[in-house]
């Protein structure tokens, strides 16, 4: 599976599921870097879009991991838009995987949570094919506030 | 008269965002890439500009525009958008990133640059999609339109307690967008709506200038799904 996490922790913490080196064809997780111009959110928003269509074409698993806080707007416009954008991807991905049993979510992390349980998170997800198209919530700095 | 700012509106939601907006009781600048925003502003007694929402020059175009007219601006309408269709596996790069880079790089790019205009309890309203709760051969427009609410609730936060920043989603709109659809899957569409019908583009405008108005002055960094019930059927 190709690992691309901009956290560096947690892509290590993922080295179970795959590497940089794995083969989006096998599945994908994607973890944005933060932003800070539009042209920046743009290239992260490709760098997803490559990979999930890589995945895509051979029905390989993908998982989005975000950053909790952008994924429910507590976050500069530009990470949330990022965040928000790929919370709206997996579930669209989520949609046109059923017809062929292509698996799809969405992980959003605290910071302040240890890199292996967010990682545990996203192997189980993916081993499970649980919550397709949804967003799991790890840590508890955002419990209450309505998901986008 | 304060000046309300509508993107798209040359034809479909726009157009009749822009029409609410005056009846309203607002002067309205009317922005659209296509050349018939000057036919649409004329017949509204509004004021046209041709830019591209998508693009610095255009941005600024717009930016000069308000100066020029020289009313104080109270409301943004981040309502251009572009739809790009297919199953992820076709869908090609230009696809996708034409997609995002206007609904989501314009709604961005413009609220930036206007909302230090905006006076004082000023209103921007971004229109996002029920799509981006999921659609088959939508991955570039649900981002797209999921990234304008990531937008619309960071700028609500950002921009509070200034101005307010709220979002529409509309369901499916009778509009030169829609009517594109082949008519099987349109009928495929209708029947899955809760109140059994396409919603029309006054629906969406009545939400946006509600939105807008003094009414819901303590609404901020929402989204109204006006979708006749679909985004839970
Ligand atoms: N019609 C629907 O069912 C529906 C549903 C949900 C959301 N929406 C959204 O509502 C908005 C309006 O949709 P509509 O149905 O009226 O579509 P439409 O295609 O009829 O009108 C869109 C307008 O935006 C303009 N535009 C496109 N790109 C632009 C750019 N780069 N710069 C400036 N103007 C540009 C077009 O020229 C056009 O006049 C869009 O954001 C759309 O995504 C529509």
């Amino acid at each position: 599976m190709r690992i691309h996490v901009a956290d560096a922790a947690l892509a290590a913490a993922l080295g179970g599921l795959g590497s940089a080196e794995g083969r989006p064809e096998d599945g994908v997780v994607f973890g944005p870097a933060e932003v800070t111009t539009w042209a920046e959110a743009e290239e992260e928003l490709i760098r997803a879009y490559r990979l999930a269509h890589v995945a895509a074409r051979e029905n390989a698993p993908v998982v989005f991991v975000v950053d909790a806080a952008a994924a429910v707007g507590r976050a500069t416009p530009l990470d949330a838009a990022v965040a928000v954008g790929l919370v709206a991807g997996g579930r669209c991905l989520a949609f046109e995987g059923l017809r062929k049993d292509q698996y799809a979510s969405v992980v959003g992390y605290d910071g302040s949570e240890p890199a292996a349980r967010v990682a545990a998170t996203v192997e189980f997800l993916v081993a499970s094919a649980v919550g397709r198209g949804q967003t799991v919530m790890v840590g508890t700095a955002h419990v209450g506030a309505m998901l986008p | 008269m304060s000046l309300a700012i509508v993107t798209g509106a040359a034809r479909g939601i726009g157009q009749a965002i822009a029409a609410r907006l005056v009846e309203s009781g607002h002067a309205v600048l009317l922005v659209d890439l296509d050349e018939r925003v000057h036919h649409t502003s004329t017949e509204l007694g509004g004021h046209g500009v041709r830019a591209d929402i998508s693009q610095p020059a255009g941005v600024e175009r717009i930016v000069d525009a308000v100066r020029a007219l020289g009313v104080e601006p109270r409301v943004l309408v981040n309502n251009a958008g572009i739809t790009r269709d297919s199953l992820l596996r076709n869908m090609d790069e230009d696809a996708f990133r034409a997609v995002v880079r206007v609904n989501l790089g314009g709604t961005y790019a413009l609220t930036e640059a206007i909302a230090p205009l905006l006076v004082d309890d000023g209103a921007v309203v971004n229109i996002s999609s029920r799509a981006q709760l999921g659609n088959v051969g939508q991955f570039n427009y649900g981002i797209a339109k999921g990234g304008v609410i990531g937008l619309t609730r960071a700028h609500a936060l950002a921009l509070a307690p200034r101005l307010r920043v709220n979002a529409v989603a509309p369901g499916f709109v009778e509009s030169e967008m829609t009517l594109a659809m082949p008519t099987e899957a349109r009928q495929r569409v209708v029947d899955a709506i809760p109140l059994g019908s396409p919603g029309q583009p006054l629906d969406i405008a009545e939400a946006v200038d509600w939105l807008a108005s003094d009414a819901a002055s303590y609404v901020t960094g929402q989204v109204l799904y006006s979708c006749g019930g679909r985004s839970f059927a």
